[in-house]
């Protein structure tokens, strides 16, 4: 290996954060005295910077390129030839085993997601009235800004009055909203005061948190018991169950 | 087969599978903004930044496992990027007091422009279209999607690991080079 090759492998690597911590400090030190170095580390970044960028737009490419033949192969297309190949294509997949690669119980994740819809508003349980502006949570929560509800319990900021105990019932639909489905039902399982008045909408996104978790056999229990009463989500529950049984 | 065995089957740097993997999960997306009334062109420029997002964070090594399937994933990324549109339409147009976000979001359709990439990040572009396709490849086989030398190896056609080892720094060098000279 020449001198050039080794001094610019040994480059890479601290760029690349490959290279021992005890070297790294030592190429700090050197880096601080060594314009020359420096300047050649500057070099090296940015070129991998580009080649990154120039790797990202020919993915880019690519998916718009995928995108234009799956436009092209949708019901409705002028190209029957393109539709008659995929149709074929799908089948000659199918045969050769690609259905594996089908997204796993699809259809009940999907039915989870239609039947989800953040509860609408912040009320409080005695007074019904909205929540005050001073409890920052539920402020984020009503104006539809889930992501940063999330952010505020990730960066342990306070949230404001805990109110009537629905702190993390709008949490957890702030969680599921931003597809955080564990901890959703992590909180969620804890709501089991029958007499709330959201004791029934918490239970039932308990089961969709469940679902859109890959816990489903804990979602069929839930969705069971919602099925033998005659709540709001009896129907729904069904749906589901029966989708969960395919 | 499951999240994590796509997850690790695109880390192998299969495109074609990748492809696959797109193909498969656009109905269920489409299908589900379409029920939600958005529109075809909308939806579409949505799946192509989801699963551009998606590949990022594989690329990343962001996302070893996923909670749910990859059509789970993807929409909700989409339901971010429309979140975003929502967001981003009410800041530029709507006077908060009282605004019905949800009437906005039937009429909003813009996404905030992207950052222009720094000069230097353009140059080395111009300077990867000057260097030869093979060389171009390895390198952002190698820098961009972090195949190991093994597999770079295997797909540019070079004997072994050490071929590719050599053959990637001589590109480097060249396109340093040419950087420099441009």
């Amino acid at each position: 290996m020449s001198a050039d090759h080794s001094a610019l492998s040994r480059i890479e690597a601290y760029t690349l954060g490959t290279l021992p911590e005890a070297e790294r400090r030592l190429m700090d030190a050197e880096r601080e005295k060594d314009a020359e170095l420096d300047a050649a580390i500057r070099e090296f970044e940015e070129i991998k910077a580009g080649i990154e960028e120039a790797g990202k737009a020919e993915l880019r490419e690519k998916i718009r390129s995928w995108e234009e033949k799956a436009r092209e192969r949708e019901p409705g297309s002028r190209v029957p030839g393109i539709r008659i190949a995929a149709a074929a294509a799908v089948f000659i997949g199918c045969v050769a085993g690609l259905y594996f690669l089908l997204p796993q119980n699809g259809g009940v994740e999907e039915t989870a997601y239609e039947m989800f819809s953040p509860y609408p508003g912040v009320i409080t349980e005695r007074s019904g009235s909205p929540a005050s502006a001073e409890d920052s949570l539920f402020t984020y929560y009503a104006a539809g800004n889930y992501a940063a509800v999330v952010r505020m319990f990730e960066s342990r900021q306070s949230f404001g009055d805990d109110l009537e105990g629905l702190r993390d019932f709008y949490l957890a639909e702030s969680f599921i909203a931003e597809g955080r489905y564990k901890d959703a039902a992590n909180l969620l399982a804890d709501f089991d005061d029958g007499e709330h008045a959201l004791f029934e909408v918490a239970r039932f996104h308990y089961a969709l948190a469940l679902i859109l978790s890959d816990r489903k056999n804990e979602a069929r229990n839930t969705l069971r018991l919602i099925a033998t009463e005659d709540g709001l989500y009896r129907e729904k529950a069904e749906e589901l169950l029966a989708l969960t049984d395919d | 087969m499951d999240a994590e065995e796509v997850i690790a089957k695109i880390n192998s740097g299969d495109d074609k599978f990748l492809e696959t993997v797109y193909a498969m999960n656009r109905p269920i997306f489409v299908g589900w903004f379409r029920k939600r009334g958005c529109p075809d062109d909308r939806i579409s420029e949505w799946y192509q930044e989801a699963f551009f997002l998606f590949f990022e964070q594989v690329r990343e090594s962001k996302l070893s496992k996923l909670d749910a399937s990859v059509s789970t994933y993807l929409v909700g990324i989409g339901k971010n990027l429309d979140r975003q549109t929502r967001k981003n339409y009410w800041e530029k147009n709507v006077d908060k007091q009282g605004a019905d976000i949800l009437l906005i979001a039937e009429n909003s359709g813009e996404r905030e422009e992207e950052d222009a990439p720094p000069e230097a990040t353009e140059k080395v572009k111009g300077a990867l279209k000057k260097l030869g396709e093979n060389c171009r490849e390895i390198l952002i086989m190698f820098y961009y999607r972090r195949f190991s030398m093994e597999a770079i190896a295997a797909r540019a056609n070079l004997k072994n690991e050490n071929t590719a080892k050599k053959t990637k720094y001589e590109c480097l060098k060249k396109l340093r080079e040419i950087y420099k000279n441009l």
